[in-house]
């Protein structure tokens, strides 16, 4: 349909004894103020011809013509072009077109025009370029006449597979005529041959249900055991019997999904889910035949207090907004076999409402090519909005209906509202179940819409509907002056089939194939080190048990601060700190055995100062467990000046000491008993190898449980005193 | 009399071929019915929905994530396998072993496995239809240079 189709609104005669209004007048439509280009401009045909870009949607025409009605006005791309001259200069163009998806009808003769004339010759043909010529530009300079402005850049051969394709030569335009570069106009009276529903016969369609049926196995490539297919037909048989049909060229890309759910309401019909599978139904009750049902409804079901469960009855109103009075403009195309089509209205209304609106238009100008369709469509538009007053949502207990009732399906639904002081009001209504939905607990919930019966059990919009008839007037484009035609326009001849394959351009791409995806290997675990400090291993020094954390074993944390930095260390136990101990070193005494265990860890903390900026890391030490059952100890628990040092020991003559030494570099041990005498041969020098190093030392003592034995320690030699440090003794 | 409900699961190819069948009410057995045999897997159907709006929601299925269940998920989902999940009704009194030959169908949904998750237990397994929103488009092809040439310019 092009942009400069005239639009003339036309009242809908009704029928009077219903509730429409009647205009019998044809209203003067208004015209555009035409601009210089349309002066210019005699018909919408008459444009220079277009070539097709690539990457645009190679479009799919789709129509029927019958019974006077339907089909299409196809102004097609030019994907090659020729241009020649004869020795007096005339000009003759061909153009290779591309007219759609699939194999469409041959198109007569009579059907072929550039500009509104009938001229020229054609060949037709699918799934290869049609015609026998060579594209390219083959104007030559002839004498005494001046060149023609013919375009060069002609295109190359394709292949163009399952494509319907026609070859178009221009007849001989005579010197100083531009005429060569019109563009070309088809009359398409059968659009893509598919299977039809309705008759499951291979041909042109004009039922949507057919469109849908192509593009959801074509475009979407949804398995076919998704789409419902007993719906499809149904569908296409309702759209059989009610005379809604589709004339359409889908040339714009467009999202599938919502160009269905967009169209089907203006045929009537809606898109359902049944049980996962796809498919279409009427919106209005139909008839076993297919069509519109106009006697009374018998509903499905019967629902009552016995399946309604208490408190999932939910009744939503239609807002006032929703139901004033209007007036529906349906824009819908009388489409012509020679020129483009008439854009027209129908206006559908109830009797002495909405005399000068609010309109609500709905273009179908794209599809409907009936009046009848656009006053049906235009008239359940207005019905259902005026008829229809609530919806209704409810849960019911699984009982016969869980396996009777569809979607689409009418059911009653009866309930009774009874009040102390007002009396009884049923609630009873007939509803079209739009939704069910069952659960795991049985229940079933149903979502419907309120469905108007009359006193007869008529569906009131039904009614309505099938009370819309069109006014029947068919227009002319009214197009006059003297004609161009050259062919007949009663000519049926179809001319034969000439085309050629395609030229392989090495465009393509060889097919890829997927690789098998083994399974994963390799890889490591790898720590950057940069959490909060690496964490260190310490060494326990138990020389009874190696390796043991016991009473009395020393907990050794090896250095871990980088050269530079200064290296302090705090320890804890049970994340309490344990104050007092700097050191590497951490000796198990009692207040680390307790029930339960307890965890000794300890932190390294390395500072370093650079540019008047302090640095402080972290290194933790992996904690060490001490379990309940560690043994048990008398700390001897100095502090830096105490010299004497008591405690008890029995393990079989042997005394076994752990101590540690910060800096003293010699400490002396000897042995005193009760009375403090000095105990011959107690005396051990033990010299420290290294600052912070701990022993676990035997000394062999001769004693008995009852001897308390001091050691004394003392820096060199026993009588000094010690260096102020921390040093402690633990016995065992 | 008791009501039960029963739940039943299939795994199937465009082409018809079957690669599961799983049943949810008997458990640790494999059951015969429709000439075929059902294996247990606990799993779980949220209910299922039919309608006349699109857009319906996708149906989903919960499972526990053994071997067999995700391994079957996953070829299902890289194939486009399709699904069908059918409940029946019956009288438990009446036997509660195997499926009864008088059990009804109450409704069976046919979907495209066309997503899912999983952690460490469980696996969700989403039905549904494979129109993308987005991607799926009409008409369906464009003009290339292979189809038409290098195209002309008027």
């Amino acid at each position: 349909m092009t942009s400069n189709s005239f639009r003339i609104a036309v009242g809908v005669q009704l029928n009077r004894q219903r509730y429409y209004a009647a205009q019998a007048q044809i209203q003067a439509g208004k015209i555009a103020t035409p601009n210089k280009k349309q002066a210019a401009v005699q018909s919408p045909l008459d444009v220079p011809q277009r070539a097709m870009e690539i990457g645009a949607p190679i479009p799919i025409v789709f129509c029927r013509y019958r019974n006077n009605a339907g089909g299409v006005l196809l102004s097609p791309g030019a994907t090659e072009a020729r241009f020649t001259n004869s020795s007096v200069n005339a000009v003759t163009a061909y153009y290779h077109l591309v007219l759609s998806e699939g194999q469409i009808s041959s198109i007569q003769e009579k059907d072929v025009f550039q500009r509104y004339c009938r001229v020229g010759s054609y060949n037709q043909s699918y799934n290869r370029r049609a015609g026998s010529w060579s594209p390219g530009n083959a104007i030559v300079q002839r004498a005494g006449y001046t060149l023609p402005e013919c375009p060069r850049n002609c295109g190359t051969v394709g292949f163009y597979t399952g494509m319907s394709t026609l070859s178009f030569q221009s007849p001989a335009y005579p010197d100083g005529s531009d005429l060569w570069n019109r563009q070309v106009h088809l009359f398409v009276r059968g659009g893509i041959n598919i299977t039809r529903l309705f008759d499951n016969t291979v041909g042109p369609s004009d039922n949507f249900a057919d469109l849908v049926n192509w593009i959801w196995s074509n475009s979407s490539r949804v398995p076919s055991l998704l789409i419902d297919t007993s719906s499809m037909q149904s569908a296409a048989v309702f759209l059989e019997k009610t005379g809604l049909t589709c004339n359409v060229i889908i040339s714009q890309a467009q999202n599938v999904a919502e160009m269905i759910t967009k169209l089907a309401p203006y045929f009537l019909l809606s898109e359902s889910n049944n049980n996962g599978k796809k498919g279409l139904r009427p919106v209005l009750p139909v008839t076993s035949l297919g069509e519109i049902n106009t006697s009374a409804i018998t509903p499905e079901y019967l629902f009552t207090e016995n399946e309604i469960l208490p408190g999932s009855f939910a009744v939503d109103y239609v807002s006032y907004t929703e139901r004033q009075p209007f007036v529906v403009q349906v824009i819908w195309r009388q489409q012509l076999t020679d020129d483009v089509g008439i854009v027209r209205t129908a206006e559908v209304r109830y009797t002495g409402t909405a005399a000068n609106g609010p309109y609500e238009q709905h273009d179908l100008s794209a599809f409907c090519t009936k009046e009848l369709h656009a006053v049906r469509v235009g008239a359940y538009i207005l019905a259902k909005r005026y008829h229809s007053s609530h919806t209704l949502q409810f849960r019911a207990r699984p009982q016969q209906h869980t396996k009777v009732i569809q979607p689409g399906d009418i059911v009653r639904v009866k309930l009774a509202r009874q009040t102390s002081t007002a009396g009884r009001l049923d609630h009873d209504y007939l509803y079209q179940v739009e939704r069910i939905s069952r659960t795991l607990a049985g229940e079933v919930s149903y979502e419907c819409s309120h469905f108007p019966v009359d006193s007869q059990g008529r569906s009131l919009i039904a009614l309505d509907v099938m009370a819309a008839t069109p006014s029947g007037t068919l227009l002319t484009s009214n197009r006059t002056g003297l004609s161009c035609d050259v062919n007949s326009s009663s000519s049926n001849t179809i001319p034969s089939d000439v085309g050629q394959s395609g030229t392989d351009l090495g465009v393509g791409i060889d097919g890829l194939t997927p690789g098998q995806e083994g399974a994963a290997s390799g890889g490591e675990t790898k720590d950057d080190g940069l959490d909060t400090g690496s964490t260190v291993t310490a060494t326990i020094n138990n020389s009874r048990n190696a390796g043991v954390p016991q009473a009395g074993a020393v907990i050794e944390a090896p250095s871990a601060c980088p050269v530079g930095t200064t290296e302090s260390m705090k320890w804890y136990r049970n994340d309490a700190e344990v104050v007092g101990i700097v050191g590497r070193y951490y000796v198990i005494g009692t207040a680390d055995i307790q029930a339960g265990g307890s965890t000794i860890r300890g932190i390294w903390y390395c500072t370093s100062t650079s540019g008047g900026v302090t640095t402080t890391t972290q290194t933790p030490v992996e904690p060490v467990f001490v379990p309940a059952n560690a043994g048990s100890i008398t700390d001897w628990m100095p502090s830096p000046r105490v010299l004497y040092y008591e405690g008890y020991y029995a393990r079989n003559g042997a005394a076994y000491i752990s101590f540690k030494s910060i800096i003293v570099p010699t400490v002396r041990v000897e042995g005193y008993d009760a009375s403090r005498n000095f105990v011959a041969g107690t005396q051990q020098g033990f010299a420290n190898p290294s600052p912070g190093q701990a022993w676990s030392e035997l000394w062999p003592l001769t004693d008995t449980p009852s001897v308390v034995v001091t050691l004394v320690v003392a820096t060199p030699y026993y009588g000094a005193s010690p260096a102020a440090e921390t040093i402690e003794w633990i016995r065992v | 009399m008791a009501r039960a409900q029963s739940q039943y699961l299939r795994l199937f190819d465009a082409a018809g071929v079957t690669y599961q069948r799983w049943q949810s009410y008997y458990p640790g057995s494999n059951v015969t019915y429709d000439g075929a045999s059902w294996f247990y897997v606990p799993f779980t159907c949220n209910g299922i929905s039919a309608g006349v709006v699109s857009g319906e929601a996708n149906i989903s299925i919960e499972a526990t994530a053994t071997a067999l269940v995700v391994a079957a998920f996953e070829q299902a989902i890289t194939a486009g396998q399709l699904c069908t999940v059918a409940f029946y009704e019956f009288d438990s009194d009446a036997g509660n072993d195997a499926p009864q030959a008088t059990q009804t169908l109450l409704a069976a949904v046919t979907g495209q496995v066309v997503g899912g998750g999983a952690d460490l237990t469980g696996i969700s397994i989403q039905l549904g239809s494979a129109l993308a929103p987005v991607g799926a488009q009409v008409p369906p092809r464009t003009a290339t240079t292979a189809l038409i040439g290098v195209g002309c310019k008027l």
